[in-house]
């Protein structure tokens, strides 16, 4: 609890954090005292107990951790501070947090606003406050509060009056009481979460006891156990809430009292009820936990959409199956006319094709019109039930991501939708959400998911620089006050990294007046939110700051060709190249090149090269996997890129794109149509190349011998 | 709402999980009390000889020790004579409250029960003197 004219106490060797946290502190009211190591701390401590002790993690003799471990041995709550010069591991922070019960894990150097704006969540300026409400404040800001759920809105009304109300004793103690009920209802709806899931074992248990006794209908032990056991179901499932599982056990608890093991007579009318009251609570309890799996999943968002295309009554169990287990919104056709009609009526997200099916212009012919109707490199995956024969680079060219021969099943099944939820994910922008509170989280995903962000939810904010590698995000959003570690600190830790300092941050806050927002921004925050977040301010300022990255893919594709730029090729084909040297995977570089590109013009009319070149690259986006990279190297030449897969498999690639290319016919200015020759060129990671460029300079190479053979 | 008790520190033994927890929640999260927990009757004897608790709240039917066993029991330690006892039961007919606050016990709490006025029932049953 805070004292009057208690103290903060500042401990550090160094003597200019020393006088700057001082005068920080003293500038906002604080009484401070300060300790150039462990022993002077320990001797301020015994004097008098400070109302916040503000630690170094290095000093000499004695360091921060260990003197605070001391602390702890004889005094549990005094709020502790820690100061350090290195972004600490998760262990190390799980350690401060949970076992030295370290109230803010802060970065040195220190930003002065943000450091007094941290404080003060933990301790309120002494200036002109009644101590009531600097005692209210503490009793439930120096923790966090219980994971806030469903009650969160009004709970932080209760926050807004508190702090209206701070000079109002009476009225500070009827809202913290009020803050404290709603609290104490959201723990125990949690507790009574989990005990649902119990709920059936605990009722099988009855179940099982009951049936023994009937079985052995002359064993008083057995007939007791049970009675024990229905007698302890009716206390807990009441309690807990559920008064008809508890009025069951209640009534199936009075028949087996009145059940005589002695008696011959009347016992079959009286076993006759307790199985009665059995089958019926059984019901209950089914239906209970079946509404309570429902309710769990409606939270729940399909992550992809996708429309299997599969011959009528092929395994829709399976695939129904699947597709639950993959979180996916699937739908059934069973004709490839059927699913041009579905495409062009609604946008889906993927597609599956079933080999066996019927089409007039073949699968792989289907697989390029249903892109075409996407006007997206949507990723497909094929299913070869049947076993026919296709050759693998078919599938590839075809744009399966992924390939199901044989045996369907849900397993497989799942997993394929999965690879494909991966693999369209690869073009969408992606925002990376680290709030401590699962409920916001999942709150952000079901807004911005269906407006085609993918959001990946971050509860731990310590492990932050992992998740940033990992997922690569192009907007983070940042909760402020998390537990032992403010939003600013982390912010601050992305804006000094040079992977990560351009990705924009907005902060999702409760505090929105001018010193909250100048915090934010002193940060290095790009905007903020004010909490409770609204549905459409979040997705609104979201897009708007997305949109500078979202234009960003649009100047990444080239316009002419509609693939991507020569430099966005470059540095995506690098990423993916890591990702298969890390993986032992083989890569396959192809260059593309259009004969006579620079007389196209002259030999038939203006833009005649620019159609060619639209249309190459058209072709080359319906047909090959998503995951797969297309770009533009040079005027005349395309590139790409498929990781895991050899030169071999891509020559096959380009003489199935060659035959595509075969059939196209371009006006000429002439009057007459004309065709145009593709060279192709390939070369190999790592067998050819360790990077990028000499990839690409070999396959460029290889061009050159081959024109100057012909 | 005055109690003519100041508590501090409540004892609360029940063998059953699931209810330790919620009753736990309930008087934990709407007063200051500190609620320690026992799952027998044996762990009773031996906690609230240590904590020196200034409430124990019983439930009567347990394996092994049952509630009124472990009242006599409490009742023997020196310092628990007065400590008042509160018996919570799911069997709560008249005969056998009387019976129980025979034994000493200040009153009986009835399972199941509200975990949001848990507390306000047992200081209830406390300012009856």
């Amino acid at each position: 609890m805070a004292e009057r004219n208690s103290y903060i106490l500042v401990i550090d060797d160094d003597k200019y954090f020393r006088d700057l946290a001082s005068e920080l502190l003293q500038s906002k009211g604080y009484e401070v005292v300060l300790a150039r190591n462990a022993y002077e701390a320990t001797a301020a401590l015994e004097a008098k107990r400070p109302a916040l002790a503000i630690v170094d993690y290095r000093l000499p003799e004695v360091d921060g951790m260990t003197w605070i471990s001391k602390v702890r041995e004889s005094d549990g709550n005094l709020p502790i501070v820690l100061c350090t010069g290195n972004w600490c591991d998760q262990k190390t922070f799980n350690w401060l947090r949970n076992i030295l019960k370290v109230s803010l894990v802060l970065q040195k150097p220190i930003v002065p606003e943000l450091f007094l704006h941290s404080l003060e969540n933990i301790i309120p300026p002494p200036a002109n406050r009644p101590p009531v409400a600097a005692e209210a404040e503490q009793s439930f800001k120096i923790q966090p509060a219980l994971d806030t759920t469903q009650e969160e809105e009004s709970l932080e009304q209760i926050e807004r009056l508190l702090a209206a109300s701070e000079t109002r004793p009476h009225e500070l103690e009827r809202l913290t009481k009020l803050k404290r009920r709603i609290e104490t209802q959201n723990a125990i709806k949690r507790a009574r979460e989990s005990f649902v899931k119990s709920l059936p074992e605990a009722w099988g248990e009855l179940t099982a006891t009951v049936k023994k006794a009937r079985e052995n209908p002359k064993n008083l032990l057995l007939l007791q156990e049970a009675m024990a056991v229905a007698h302890k179901l009716k206390g807990t499932a009441g309690s807990y809430g559920f008064s008809k599982v508890g009025q069951f056990a209640e009534r199936i608890e009075h028949f087996l009292i009145t059940v005589d093991p002695q008696s011959d007579s009347e016992q079959e009318v009286i076993w006759a009820e307790i199985i009665r009251c059995v089958t019926e609570g059984t019901q209950v309890v089914d239906a209970i936990s079946r509404e309570q799996a429902t309710t769990s999943e409606a939270g729940k968002l399909p992550s992809l959409s996708c429309l299997a295309v599969v011959p009528e009554g092929g395994y829709p169990g399976p695939l129904k199956g699947a597709a639950q287990d993959a979180n996916c919104e699937l739908e059934m056709v069973g004709s490839s006319v059927g699913a041009l009609v579905k495409f062009g009526r609604q946008q889906y997200d993927s597609a599956v094709i079933d080999l066996a099916l019927d089409t007039a212009s073949g699968h792989f012919q289907l697989a390029r019109e249903l892109r075409q109707a996407a006007k997206r490199t949507i990723p497909l995956g094929f299913i070869n039930s049947k076993d026919e024969q296709h050759s693998h680079s078919e599938i590839v060219y075809g744009g399966a991501s992924v390939l199901l021969d044989g045996n369907v099943t849900r397993g497989n099944l799942c997993e394929a939708l999965q690879i494909m939820t991966v693999a369209g994910q690869m073009r969408k922008p992606r925002v990376l959400c680290v709030d401590d509170d699962p409920l916001l989280t999942s709150f952000v995903e079901s807004v911005l998911r269906p407006a085609g962000i993918v959001v990946r939810s971050l509860n731990e904010p310590i492990v932050i620089l992992d998740s940033m590698h990992e997922f690569q995000p192009d907007l983070v959003l940042l909760d402020v006050i998390m537990p032992g570690l403010t939003g600013y600190e982390v912010c601050r830790l992305l804006k000094s990294n040079d992977e990560w300092k351009y990705v924009p941050v907005i902060f999702l806050t409760s505090k929105s007046d001018a010193e909250g927002k100048r915090a934010a921004f002193t940060a290095g925050g790009t905007d903020f939110l004010s909490k409770p977040v609204l549905m459409d301010e979040l997705l609104t300022r979201v897009k708007a700051h997305l949109s500078k990255t979202l234009n960003e893919v649009s100047t990444r594709i080239d316009p002419q060709s509609k693939v991507l730029t020569a430099s966005a090729l470059a540095a995506e084909s690098e990423q993916l190249i890591n990702i298969c040297d890390q993986q032992s995977q083989v890569l396959s570089i192809g260059v593309i090149s259009i004969s006579e590109f620079d007389q196209l013009d002259t030999l038939h009319g203006a833009f005649s090269a620019e159609h060619v070149i639209g249309k190459l690259g058209e072709l080359l986006n319906q047909r090959l996997r998503a995951e797969d990279l297309r770009g533009r190297i040079s005027d005349s030449e395309l590139g790409i890129v498929l990781a895991g897969e050899q030169t071999e498999t891509l020559a096959k690639v380009f003489e199935l794109l060659k035959q595509d290319w075969e059939k196209m016919c371009f006006p000429s200015g002439r009057g007459k149509e004309f065709q145009v020759d593709l060279c192709f060129s390939t070369a190999e990671f790592p067998l050819e190349g360790d990077n990028f460029e000499k990839l690409k300079d070999h396959a460029l190479r290889g061009l050159k011998q081959r024109s100057a053979l012909s | 709402m005055t109690t003519s008790i100041n508590i501090k520190q409540v004892l609360l033994v029940d063998d059953d999980l699931n209810i330790r927890t919620l009753a736990q929640m309930g008087l934990e999260g709407l007063t200051d009390w500190k609620v320690e927990l026992a799952g027998s009757g044996a762990e009773a004897v031996i906690k609230a000889t240590e904590l020196q608790p200034d409430l124990i709240i019983l439930d009567v039917m347990m394996p092994g020790m049952d509630g009124p066993t472990t009242l006599t029991e409490l009742r023997k330690i020196e310092n628990l004579a007065a400590t008042p006892v509160i018996f919570m039961t799911a069997k709560a007919q008249t005969h056998e409250v009387e019976l129980y606050q025979m034994m000493g016990a200040k009153g009986i709490i009835t399972k199941p029960f509200d975990p949001m006025t848990l507390s306000d029932d047992i200081q209830g049953i406390l300012s009856k003197g």
